[in-house]
């Protein structure tokens, strides 16, 4: 467990935490716009932030207290920062052995190095490296110096959209993999819905909820939504990683329908985001249609807006929102408990 | 005593100027560094206040500082009765090699503490922070990140801090007076040869002032450019 009672004062912005309770596996994502204090939080658990006062604990081992403050130093963390922080006038494997050389356990560099894809890279100088790479040594170097939790500042944000989609991926292996837990500041809802398990949602130095992904993603007025609109995700598994015309086959948790998609990074566990805007509904089953993904699902709930309606889905026992127009809302003469097919454009899930 | 172009050169003040400014660098790097550094991270209003206070002998007269030196030095002042109360033989300061020296560390500490201050400023945060949760300590964060960060500054710092300690004159001749083979510096030689009309020995010794102020300045900007190397 991590518990939090934290609080920090500065000239223009109060963050203040009475009591947060967070379990130590899995990821929780820090989520909040900026000034919300996400970042502030995770450099308070790093032991960046001396101003801060309160009560910190890491399963059973005090952080900060009345007494104590434990620096950076001692509390085995990694953290990686928002532009990768790597020291510039050393070699990739300079900055790896930085870490190394301090930790407790002597893992494999050229290992890491590998898991992380850079070990073609270990004597590059660092300001020849591009952004994606930068990141993966930071997250290599982070690694490498055997944390027993991973805190992630905005990994992805100073990244280009290509470069996103191609480490986002090789987190949630990572995340798969290592089993190690990691706290994740995000203001993108993306980030969330593919990696973490529970949402700490911030907003103007406090928390205003936590809730586990599912929880976070069931209710409409969710501030996953604000930005994008609704989404939802399908847990599924993947079946055949090449399919054919570069797509892949997954299979929704607990079903035995196909969900079509272009290629992804890896097998096993896959999250699938949906954006409700991209999935239509459609009363029989269409044979003639260029839509790939044709599930049978029953409607749980209708939500209506001043220019849209909210249909939530049932998929066994995952959740799908289609946002629909208030015309063919009536068209269809939609209501709860009816079975419908929700379809989904492959190409609308990258 | 050398011979130049057939005159007559007493090599004395050149080894007390060059003792003189080294030692003074050298304590100057030392004491500069955490004073440097302090103001570099300071964010507090006080900071112009300790700005004002380092970079006050860039525009005192070397004069007043060397007069205020050299009272505070006085034989039956403070400081030198603290000397002799901790074994010093006489607590004399002024007229000494190490009252030169004590003069030309304040004199020369803006040179030393600026260039630093700003080497310092650009050394990103976030980087320490790195390094602290990778269990850095002090010493590795200073000699593994800061140092080679700031190399540049580092040595700016010390040839400016040498060369103007080479140049001065106004607080050596206040604090240190001009006693030959201790504290007598070329800048004096120099002036006491004009006053003596030996032209001939002014004209060698500030020829060699000359030659040896281009040399330091040409090697350390081909230094710098050899060290160019860009952050972030």
């Amino acid at each position: 467990m991590l518990d939090i009672q934290t609080k920090l004062v500065r000239d223009n912005f109060t963050l203040d935490i009475p009591q947060l309770t967070l379990p130590t596996t899995g990821v929780t994502a820090l989520f909040g716009r900026s000034g919300s204090g996400k970042s502030t939080l995770l450099r308070i658990l790093a032991g960046l932030e001396v101003q801060a006062s309160g009560k910190l604990q890491f399963n059973g081992q005090v952080w900060q207290d009345n007494r104590q403050f434990v620096p950076p130093q001692a509390r085995s963390l990694g953290v990686v920062f928002q532009d990768g922080a790597l020291f510039p006038h050393l070699t990739v494997r300079q900055n790896l052995q930085f870490a190394l050389s301090r930790a407790p356990v002597q893992q494999s560099l050229q290992e890491v190095a590998a898991r992380c894809r850079i070990d073609h890279r270990l004597d590059a100088a660092v300001p020849t490296l591009s952004g994606g790479e930068k990141q993966r040594v930071a997250i290599a170097r982070a690694l490498l110096s055997s944390p027993q939790l991973l805190l992630l500042d905005e990994p992805l944000s100073a990244l280009d959209t290509a470069t996103k989609r191609e480490i986002l991926p090789f987190l949630e292996e990572l995340k798969d993999d290592l089993g190690l837990p990691m706290i994740y500041v995000t203001h993108a809802p993306a980030e969330v819905e593919r990696l973490a398990d529970r949402v700490v949602f911030l907003h103007k130095g406090r928390v205003d909820c936590v809730e586990t992904l599912q929880q976070a993603l069931s209710r409409s007025d969710s501030p996953l939504f604000a930005d994008e609109g609704a989404s939802s995700v399908l847990m599924a598994e993947v079946i055949e990683l090449q399919a054919g015309d570069g797509l892949s086959r997954l299979q929704p948790i607990s079903t035995n329908c196909s969900l079509w998609l272009p290629q992804v990074a890896h097998v096993g566990h896959y999250r699938v985001r949906v954006l409700a805007k991209d999935v239509a509904i459609s009363l029989g089953k269409p044979q003639d249609s260029s839509m790939l993904n044709v599930f049978q699902v029953s409607v749980t709930d209708i939500a209506v807006s001043e220019s849209s309606a909210l249909i939530k889905l049932s998929l066994a026992e995952q959740v799908l929102f289609a946002q629909i127009s208030l015309r063919s809302l009536r068209q269809l003469h939609l209501s709860v408990d009816r079975q419908v097919y929700a379809l989904i454009k492959a190409m609308a899930l990258v | 005593m050398w011979t130049i172009f057939g005159v007559e050169i007493d090599p004395n003040p050149i080894w007390t100027t060059l003792s003189v400014a080294l030692t003074t660098t050298a304590i100057l790097l030392v004491i500069g560094v955490p004073i440097a550094w302090k103001l570099a991270r300071m964010t507090s209003r006080w900071k112009v206040l300790f700005e004002a206070l380092v970079a006050l002998p860039l525009v005192l007269p070397p004069t007043v500082l060397g007069f205020y030196l050299l009272i505070s030095m006085n034989p039956n002042g403070m400081v030198a009765e603290a000397l002799r109360f901790l074994g010093h033989p006489d607590g004399q300061l002024t007229f000494t090699f190490t009252g030169l020296v004590i003069g030309s560390v304040f004199y020369s500490l803006p040179f030393a503490v600026q260039p630093l201050m700003h080497a310092f400023e650009q050394v990103p945060q976030a980087l320490l922070d790195a390094a602290k949760t990778m269990r850095a300590n002090r010493i590795s964060l200073f000699w593994q990140i800061i140092v080679p960060l700031s190399r540049r500054g580092f040595l700016t710092a010390a040839t400016l801090a040498f060369a103007h300690t080479v140049g001065e004159f106004g607080v050596v001749l206040m604090v240190g007076g001009n006693i030959p083979d201790e504290t007598r510096m070329v800048s004096i030689a120099i002036f006491d040869h004009v006053e003596t009309l030996e032209y001939a020995q002014a004209h060698v010794l500030s020829l060699i002032m000359l030659l040896f102020s281009f040399t330091v300045l040409l090697g350390v900007y081909a230094l710098n450019r050899k060290f160019d190397v860009k952050v972030g």
